[in-house]
């Protein structure tokens, strides 16, 4: 796992080239077809925390067309409950990317899909697997670094969560764990480069942090020391790594780690206890003081 | 509310009307048929902004008062024609200017009235907000179609600046703008607008659509003080929740506690309009902000958009 300061270098292509360089990724032979999956979950800028800075992407695709000859480079995103892969291309930057490289945009939601494997028996509904993440040569992950309300971190195992080619994703909000180690099962990335240049803490800030391994499961290991969290207690981690995706076992090379750890926006103690007490105690007030409560006893949809 | 009653809803979501229906409220999928086949003393159109001009002028010719949301029209000549039609209709029409119903505001209003901050000098206003604030809410289509949607920020969330300072200081004499757009969506998505007014006042309007957070303030200066008006829910309790807790929770607990929808932009602004709007049809008075009042607003945001070039310095 590489750790690369993108600030000692002039151009992020350099940081990008010297991170594959340390990994010591190796390219296969006769790479023609690439896809490149940011993290584009709302129209949000990547300065906010929340989105894949273009200027990474763009570096990746420099690199990459460096290192390989490459006919085709997709960047690829799926539709959301709230979100429109053709709008927030737009929106974020990624169509005058797409215009300057050359490069395809897909909305994964709008192509062929294929029906996937039934892994894992708590899901019911099936999951299907975008045909053209089968057919490319190398995928690329192209993740942001930052908390998640529901899953407690974002990385690159989150990320694929985005290649379920449905628009209403939400429903499998109630098995977000289960569904995000089947998915990385079903299409894990050849390649992940993590946005950490500005991350998203408790709020964003500017780490200038770029993370390239081939295994995803070490780098959200990596990612959530980096936040403070413990990968171990993070679900979809631990059953990623039993699903035989990556290892949680890891080392770094590059920049220090704790040098970005301790510079990481971390959720205060008395703020990650205070949520707690607030949602259990809301939840027993919907329990017991509600009528849907009383009749439904209904839960509320908690954060982690 | 008292002395009115809700007979008829139109939208095009399922969910939405199902759930009107179990209240005994006639439902309908489409607005025109709900206009034709009822006898109604009114209608509050909050429609897409393309829809506004056809939705106006069929209320109007079938003698219902409107309440239409803002922006009125699109540009200042739809605005123009929505406002003839209705004044030959002879019907009221009122534009849901709602910030001229916060109490921070109301209170800056009576100040200017009352001159106790002796002669204004300066007021700023921004109003950071827009349809991409939530993270969770699905942003409908027609948001992202320049011709269905007319402006960005500026005409969404600064003509309520605008129109905030014309109420406060009259007729503008000059006006100065920048538009810009980060988002690449054909229309501007941060902007400021500098007004002189012919009282002498100076206003600086700043209203943005990229901000996560939403933010509000209004401030007028004076020769004997300042003013600050905000609203309350963006306030340190409502940003504290924000941070903590997840959308779903915090406004549920909000509803909860007020035992009302949450509105995002705190008070009751949206009841107050309302009910100041069945007033004055009772009580046959024309309602403000009308048909005019837009216009006032739409020439300046015309103005800017028309000018938006900033001077490069050499």
């Amino acid at each position: 796992m590489a750790l690369v300061d993108t600030s000692k270098y002039a151009e992020l292509t350099d940081a990008v080239a010297r991170a594959l360089e340390l990994i010591d990724f190796g390219f296969k032979k006769g790479v023609k077809k690439i896809a490149i999956k940011p993290n584009l979950c709302y129209y949000w800028k990547s300065t906010t925390g929340e989105t894949t800075d273009p200027h990474l992407v763009e570096a990746i695709i420099d690199v990459l067309r460096m290192k390989c000859e490459v006919d085709e480079i997709l960047i690829v995103e799926s539709d959301a409950t709230a979100v429109k892969a053709k709008y927030a291309f737009r929106a974020l930057g990624y169509e005058r990317l797409a215009r300057r490289k050359k490069v395809r945009l897909l909305n994964l939601c709008e192509n062929e899909s294929l029906s996937g494997p039934h892994v894992s028996p708590t899901i019911s509904r099936e999951i299907r697997i975008p045909k053209i993440l089968t057919e490319v040569d190398l995928f690329v992950s192209v993740p942001k670094l930052k908390f998640h309300s529901l899953t407690g971190l974002t990385c690159a195992l989150k990320n694929q969560f985005g290649c379920i080619p449905i628009r209403r994703k939400v429903v499998f909000h109630s098995r977000i764990h289960e569904t995000i180690a089947l998915i990385n099962k079903l299409i894990p990335p050849d390649l992940v480069v993590v946005d950490g240049i500005i991350a998203g803490g408790k709020t964003p800030k500017r780490l200038d942090l770029i993370m390239a391994c081939s295994d995803a499961v070490a780098v959200d290991c990596a990612a959530a020391k980096i936040a403070g969290l413990s990968a171990g207690r993070i679900k979809y981690i631990a059953q990623s790594e039993k699903n035989g995706v990556g290892s949680m076992n890891y080392q770094c090379v590059g920049d220090d780690i704790q040098y970005f750890a301790k510079r990481f926006p971390r959720k205060g103690l008395v703020s990650r206890f205070a949520r707690k007490a607030l949602l259990k105690s809301y939840a027993l007030y919907l329990r017991f003081f509600t009528l849907e409560g009383k009749i439904f006893n209904k839960q509320p949809t908690l954060g982690s | 509310m008292k002395n009115a009653k809700v007979v008829a809803v139109a939208d095009t979501s399922k969910s939405v009307l199902s759930k009107i229906s179990k209240l005994g409220i006639q439902t309908y999928v489409d607005y025109r048929k709900m206009i034709e086949k009822n006898e109604l003393d009114a209608v509050i159109i909050s429609l897409p902004n393309y829809l506004h001009k056809d939705c106006c002028f069929l209320s109007s010719e079938r003698g219902c008062d409107i309440l239409v949301e803002k922006p009125m029209g699109r540009n200042h000549e739809e605005g123009r024609q929505i406002a003839d039609h209705v004044k030959r209709s002879g019907v009221k029409l009122m534009v849901g200017m709602c910030h001229r119903f916060i109490r921070g505001c109301q209170e800056l209003k009576e100040t200017v009235e009352k001159e106790t901050l002796g002669q204004i000098e300066f007021a700023s206003a921004l109003f950071f907000t827009g349809p991409f604030i939530s993270g969770s809410r699905r942003v409908s289509e027609w948001i992202f179609d320049r011709d269905r949607i007319g402006g960005g920020a500026l005409l969404d969330a600064g003509c309520h600046l605008i129109d905030l300072f014309i109420w406060f200081f009259g007729e503008v004499r000059s006006v100065t703008g920048y538009v810009e757009s980060s988002f690449n969506l054909g229309y501007d998505d941060y902007s400021e607008v500098s007004m002189r007014f012919k009282n002498g006042v100076n206003a600086l309007a700043v209203a943005s659509w990229r901000a996560r957070v939403p933010c509000y303030r209004v401030e007028i200066v004076g020769e004997a003080g300042r003013k600050v008006a905000f609203s309350k829910k963006f306030g340190i309790f409502e940003l504290g929740l924000r941070k903590g807790l997840s959308s779903f929770v915090k406004e549920s607990l909000l509803q909860r506690m007020s035992g009302r929808p949450f509105l995002p932009l705190g008070d009751d602004i949206y009841y107050e309009e309302l009910n100041y709007f069945v007033k004055c049809i009772l009580n046959d008075e024309e309602p403000k902000p009308d048909a005019d009042d837009w216009l006032k607003v739409s020439k300046v945001i015309n103005l800017v958009y028309q000018k938006d070039k900033p001077i490069n310095v050499p």
